[in-house]
């Protein structure tokens, strides 16, 4: 393999090489590693987590192999110190809680549903709301809104959220003071981060919404309450206000994704099974028979027993689609037909595929939805191996398309990939 | 056709009707005002809704026409030189260039300069190196390149600002309103019946939509009615009679265009060889318009871009712009020429673009015993101003009441900047008022928090709640303003755009919203909807990213949207 700038280039060895550090890249490398593998992560950005709302969506976990990963996903939170649950937070021991789901509001105001949502925000589960009974004079709910932050227009989300809702709401917003300039939400978690501005914060919250937001049901804040303090200044921020606290999801870009990232990556490196290589744009694969031996970012050479790819979908460039591969696929004679979700499922006769500039030359396949979604095509949907690729390749998250991609997609198809990753090292050595 | 009962109450009343609110009619608008007639100006749906609003934005110098008819070609040149100095804010003056390309024909280019000095046209020759020099992202294979006044036009602001001076000088202008009939007397034809005088915001958001809810209609009286509704002229003039439709020859071309995010030239590029489909770039501030393709329609309709046309047009911009697949696609759009019948050959599809650039005037006095119906067809949007002119004149003979035609003297008024003077409520329920107009010009909200509800194209929250203020409807300030037109095609400002709509904008907490839910619901709704059908058939690069990105968006803030999606997009 050819190594670009001079010398000879740097060869590391692990068991398992996983390709792309987003949601489907981090729980590939935490079933791995969970299997007992040393797992090398190699990847560009936080991917699509930087814009992810935290919420997992998708349809109710069908199966014992799904009801595994999300179970997984869920003990594996718990570790990182970002619990995920389901129905108003509960875990439900058997990872079931997924199946009941949640609802909560989004930024625009309209109820949304998924399946698992993390802790800061259990106590907006509207479901919740609706079981035990809003009383007329139950308060509703106070949305506040940071006039600092702009994409959060507290209005409209209390305007349409009773409309839709029928909770009785009404909205606030207040400044954070000059600190907080006009802030990207990232920028002002970090304020939420330093105990000292959130002193000040609390006093003046207490000013400011004290008397009033005691008279509601709860209080819907920004999901910016901390990058890593959210748990405490959620608590503080209850004790105060004398009423429920939760963080409502809102647009890009978005902090809960990259809490995640962070204490994920963070669990991942002290369990001491995990390395990560950030910033690298794996460009080549060396491949031999049915197999794949290596990848390399041009700089450094990653040999492993089995590769997980993880490298998201077009949205987050893990897929290139070319004007031609459009045009084809928009064809009205001899579209491609969708694939199975997930994964595409196995290629049925007659269709055909297009090249979308995959890493390793990987079939491809598309299909039409209110947009065209791209995803490699895999020969199992529980052993995600790419048709026609190399048999210790599995395939994660949104590379893999399928009709509407989401985060459950991510982590059932990452536990799948990792786990079935980790074997193959087993099958190596044996 | 309708009766009109004697002593009937009627909405209002005018000297002359103008049905059709795109460049023709609003041309007519004007140059009638400028004479002195109390008009009326009736459109269906917005303004510049139909092919005014379609269309490539070329200010064309003759040169597109000069080797297959330079009488249209001199006709073209005659118009770009009166509104260049009438019109002058509305027009950026990139220069045009002819380039010609190894694989184009030799003897075109001999028939195409004889055809310029015929239409009085005198094409700069520019050197090879030169030419490189002028537009580096143009493909080396240009072997000669001539230089002529092509122009890129804003059409949209030229035609709402011709709508607001006429209302400032007394006509009513009625957007959302549709004319259904005619209504005559013993003399011919003395008014049109219109749906939508009176109607509400969600009907006014259907008819945008090409849906015509049933409402009770409303009168309007003149005396003489100006039929220019372009590619529905002739479907206005069946209106009246069979007779009136079929004096009224029109074809009906549908072109593809497409934009890119970025200034690929500066100036417009033509080829220098018989004019083909995908053979012209215009510049217009930060994008870049490629067009067109052509192919003969049943009728003017709803027509979205198929992603075969778009294929073309990519494959021959190519030809133009070797490196045109790495720039991102913006969105693609359709639009219908009308065009003259004698002109439209059905057996050859390189046909609509061959002739039928001329206009045609009928007056149905003549052709069909219906007195006081006139019609205005084909032309384009160059020659909008000279078919005004002689249609004014003859309206003015049909009076009989004379008076000079005003309009290559009278300068067309900027928008007032940097806020545009909004016309103000263009909603049907009443025509537009210049008082109302007083209130929204130009004043930014100072009440306001600013804050930018679109960032691609700098729209600030205070500059969209000023123009809704004024009463126009979202998809008019929307236009006006060019919110979500830019990189992001509204990925990122439609949940601004329902923030500011909603009352995000108002000071304090008390205040009420400004807004109902419903409406914001449906406006956000119809905006994400308009986003998809321009971006559905350039789902490619960074437009493909854009799209897979905005669903998933959509899905966390909007919910699930309905599925109806799947059959209306591609
Ligand atoms: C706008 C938006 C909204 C969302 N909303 C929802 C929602 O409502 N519900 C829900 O369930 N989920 C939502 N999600 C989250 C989404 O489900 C996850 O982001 C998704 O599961 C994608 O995970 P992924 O790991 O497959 O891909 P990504 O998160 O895109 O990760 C891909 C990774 O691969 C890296 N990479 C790509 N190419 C290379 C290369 N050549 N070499 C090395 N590294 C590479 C990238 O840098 C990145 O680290 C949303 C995401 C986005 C972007
Ligand atoms: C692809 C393409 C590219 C073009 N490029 C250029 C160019 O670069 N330069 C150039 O000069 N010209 C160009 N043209 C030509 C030019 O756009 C048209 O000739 C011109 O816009 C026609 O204007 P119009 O007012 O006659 O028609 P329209 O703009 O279509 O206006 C007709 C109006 O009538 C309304 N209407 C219809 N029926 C009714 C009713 N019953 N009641 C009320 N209202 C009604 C419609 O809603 C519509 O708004 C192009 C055309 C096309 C298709």
């Amino acid at each position: 393999m050819r190594a670009v700038g001079r010398g000879a280039p740097r060869v590391v060895d692990y068991d398992v090489v996983v390709i792309g550090s987003g949601l489907a890249g981090l729980v590939a490398a935490a079933a791995a590693a969970a299997a007992g593998a040393r797992v090398g992560v190699v990847a560009e950005s936080f991917g699509g987590l930087a814009m992810w709302s935290g919420l997992v969506s998708g349809k109710a976990p069908a199966g014992d192999e799904e009801l595994d990963a999300v179970r997984f996903f869920i003990e594996f939170g718990v570790r990182c110190g970002l619990e995920y649950g389901g129905c108003g937070g509960s875990r439900g021991a058997e990872g079931e809680a997924a199946r009941e789901g949640m609802e909560v509001l989004s930024s625009s105001g309209r109820p949304v549903r998924c399946l698992l949502a993390p802790e800061t925000v259990w106590a907006g589960d509207l479901r919740n709301w609706a079981s035990s009974g809003m009383q007329a004079d139950d308060g509703g709910l106070l949305v506040v809104g940071f006039t600092e932050l702009e994409d959060y227009p507290a209005a409209v989300i209390a305007g349409q959220a009773a409309a839709e809702t029928g909770v009785r709401t009404a909205h606030r917003t207040v400044s954070l003071g000059r600190a907080a300039g006009r802030g990207l939400g990232v920028r002002i978690a970090g304020l939420f981060d330093d105990p000292a501005w959130f002193e000040g914060f609390l006093e003046a919250s207490r000013r400011l919404l004290g008397r009033e937001a005691r008279r509601f049901r709860a209080v819907a804040l920004p999901p910016v309450l901390g990058l890593f303090r959210f748990r405490s200044n959620l608590e503080a921020l209850r004790e105060n206000l004398g009423t429920a606290v939760f963080e409502l999801p809102a647009v890009p870009p978005s902090l809960p994704g990259m809490r995640f990232w962070h204490l994920w990556r963070w669990r991942l490196e002290a369990d001491g099974r995990t390395t990560f290589h950030l910033g690298r744009r794996v460009v080549e694969a060396d491949t031999h028979g049915d197999r794949c031996l290596a990848v390399s970012d041009g700089l450094t050479v990653y040999r492993a027993a089995a590769f997980v790819l993880a490298t998201g979908g077009v949205a987050g460039r893990g897929l290139e689609v070319p004007p031609e591969a459009f045009f084809r696929l928009s064809k009205p004679t001899g579209a491609l037909r969708p694939g199975q979700a997930p994964g595409g499922g196995p290629a049925r006769p007659g269709e055909r595929s297009v090249p979308v500039e995959p890493i390793f030359g990987l079939e491809t396949c598309g299909r039409r939805t209110d947009w065209l979604s791209w995803g490699v095509r895999v020969q199992d949907s529980s052993r995600p191996c790419p048709t026609g690729g190399p048999a210790n390749v599995f395939v994660a998250g949104w590379q893999l398309g399928g009709p509407e991609p989401d985060a459950l997609l991510s982590i059932t198809t990452g536990w799948q990939a990792g786990r079935a990753a980790a074997d193959c090292r087993e099958e190596g050595t044996q | 056709m309708r009766r009109l009962a004697e002593g009937e109450a009627v909405f209002d009343r005018a000297d002359v009707i103008v049905i059709g609110g795109g460049a023709t009619g609003v041309g007519v608008l004007w140059d009638l005002v400028l004479r002195g007639f109390d008009v009326v100006l009736v459109e269906q749906a917005g303004l510049a809704s139909g092919t005014s609003g379609a269309f490539h934005g070329l200010l064309h110098s003759g040169g597109r026409y000069a080797g297959t008819d330079p009488e249209t070609a001199a006709g073209c040149l005659a118009e770009n030189r009166i509104l260049k100095s009438v019109a002058r804010s509305f027009i950026r003056e990139t220069g045009g260039l002819f380039v010609r390309l190894e694989e184009d024909p030799e003897d075109w280019e001999e028939r195409w300069l004889e055809g310029c000095r015929r239409a009085g046209l005198s094409p700069v020759p520019v050197r090879r190196d030169e030419v490189l020099d002028l537009e580096p992202h143009l493909t080396s294979t240009v072997l000669k390149a001539y230089r002529v006044p092509d122009a890129a036009v804003d059409g949209f602001g030229l035609l709402w600002s011709l709508v607001w001076s006429s209302v400032a000088a007394g006509a009513r202008v009625y957007l959302r309103a549709r004319v259904t009939g005619f209504l005559t007397d013993e003399d011919g034809v003395r008014g049109v019946e219109v749906v939508g005088l009176g109607g509400t915001e969600e009907r006014a958001a259907a008819v945008t939509e090409g849906r015509f809810p049933q409402a009770e209609p409303g009168e309007i009286t003149a005396e003489v009615v100006v039929n220019a509704t372009g590619p529905w002229a002739q479907e206005t003039a069946a209106l009246a009679c069979p007779a009136a439709a079929a004096s009224v020859p029109l074809g009906h071309d549908k072109g593809v265009m497409l934009i890119f995010n970025s200034r690929l030239v500066s100036h417009v590029v033509n080829r220098l060889r018989p004019p083909a489909d995908g053979d012209i770039l215009v510049p217009h501030g930060p994008v870049t318009i490629l067009g067109t393709t052509s192919g003969n329609v049943p009728g003017p309709g709803r027509l979205l871009p198929e992603p075969e046309e778009v294929a073309l047009l990519l494959c021959e911009g190519r030809a133009l712009l070797p490196d045109i697949d790495r720039v991102p696609p913006l969105r693609a759009y359709a639009g219908v020429r009308p065009l003259l019948k004698e002109a439209v050959d059905h057996t050859d599809p390189g046909a609509g673009r061959g002739g039928g650039r001329g206009f045609l005037l009928v007056d149905h006095g003549e052709t069909d015993g219906l007195p006081g119906l006139v019609t205005v067809l084909g032309g384009k949007f160059t020659t909008f101003r000279a078919m005004a002119a002689e249609t004014g004149d003859l309206v003015c003979r049909l009076v009989g009441r004379p008076a000079r035609c005003r309009t290559a003297e009278v300068g067309v008024p900027r928008l007032g900047s940097p806020v545009p003077r909004p016309p103000a409520a263009p909603v049907s329920r009443a025509p537009l008022t210049t008082g109302a107009e007083r209130a929204a010009h130009g004043r930014e909200r100072p009440d306001l928090a600013d804050s930018l509800v679109c960032e691609c194209e700098f729209v600030s929250s205070s500059r969209l709640v000023s123009l809704l203020d004024a009463g126009l409807a979202l998809s008019d300030a929307r236009r006006l303003c060019r919110l979500g037109m830019g990189g992001c095609q509204g990925i990122f400002c439609t949940q601004r755009l329902a923030g500011a709509l909603f009352g995000a904008g108002w000071p304090g907490d008390t205040a009420q919203p400004r807004t109902d839910r419903e409406a914001v619901r449906a406006e956000t709704d119809a905006f994400r909807r308009g986003r998809l059908t321009g971006v559905a058939a350039v789902q490619w690069g960074g437009q493909a990213r854009l799209s897979a990105l905005a669903a998933a968006l959509e899905r966390l803030t909007f919910g699930r949207p309905g599925r109806e999606g799947e059959e209306k997009v591609r």
